[in-house]
């Protein structure tokens, strides 16, 4: 879907820290962090992402809705998470943002997990994520 | 963990003058007012230094407001080029404690350290943050 430009949205923003089991758990879909809502679609906008050491393990970090079949708004791989260094939407070669402006599945929420192995070596992952919601 | 209130994100923006930003023996001046009982976290942002490559201060920095301040933003003059949006985080421009939450009723202010910043015309920048009651 294209970008949807509509006037006097409110930007809202999620931010906190993972532990590395949180973004592994669930069979690494990893940990909620926007609770689903009935009747909301969430549209992530921007953000970023920054681990507290040299992370290995996982192919990606990826920040999905909370659909039984997931889209991934945004991921980071993990070449872009580097030491205590901050990986915005849009870092060249890493991040890959296709569905970043487009609304994601409606009534679900935001989770942030990870691809193919365990996020390792880093110990906790923060994240900062710019989004806005519709009715 | 998870939120359901969503967050909003307020947004101070503007441009500085070098002597707002030198004011007040380098601390600067204030750009969000302490307010009681609101808690400020820092989310992101970015700094520019229009029409000229900033000098003269050894950084330019984002601060609370406390009398022992906290320093939130803290970048080097080299990494204010002309016209360059500087990110928070980017190279020479540490964002120390991102997502952390501030002194409970303090607010923000930009300065600089060294002495007193040159050669820029003024200081632009975007910071986005939230408020907690």
């Amino acid at each position: 879907m294209a970008l949807q430009f509509r006037s006097n949205r409110r930007m809202r923003c999620v931010h906190g820290q993972l532990t590395a089991a949180q973004v592994n758990a669930n069979s690494r879909a990893g940990t909620v962090i926007v609770k689903p809502a009935s009747g909301r679609t969430i549209t992530v906008w921007d953000g970023w992402l920054r681990a507290d050491g040299a992370t290995s393990g996982c192919t990606a970090v990826i920040l999905t809705d909370t659909a039984s079949s997931p889209v991934t708004a945004w991921s980071m791989a993990v070449g872009g998470l580097t030491a205590a260094a901050i990986a915005r939407v849009g870092l060249a070669t890493h991040s890959t943002h296709a569905n970043v402006g487009t609304p994601l599945t409606g009534g679900k929420g935001l989770r942030i997990g990870c691809t193919v192995g365990n996020f390792a070596t880093s110990t906790v992952l923060d994240y900062c994520i710019f989004y806005t919601v519709e009715s | 963990m998870a939120t359901t209130t969503h967050p909003k994100v307020h947004c101070a923006s503007g441009s500085l003058t070098l002597a707002e930003v030198a004011a007040n023996t380098l601390a600067g001046t204030i750009i969000v007012k302490p307010a009681p009982d609101r808690t400020i976290t820092v989310l992101d942002g970015w700094l520019r230094s229009p029409g000229h490559n900033a000098a003269g201060a050894t950084t330019v920095i984002l601060t609370d407001t406390e009398a022992a301040p906290t320093t939130i933003v803290s970048a080097t003059v080299g990494a204010l080029l002309a016209d360059v949006v500087a990110r928070f985080g980017v190279t020479n421009v540490t964002f120390t404690a991102p997502n952390a939450a501030l002194t409970k009723g303090t607010g923000l202010r930009i300065g600089c350290t060294g002495s007193a910043l040159t050669t820029s015309h003024s200081l632009d920048y975007l910071v986005y943050y939230t408020v907690t009651v």
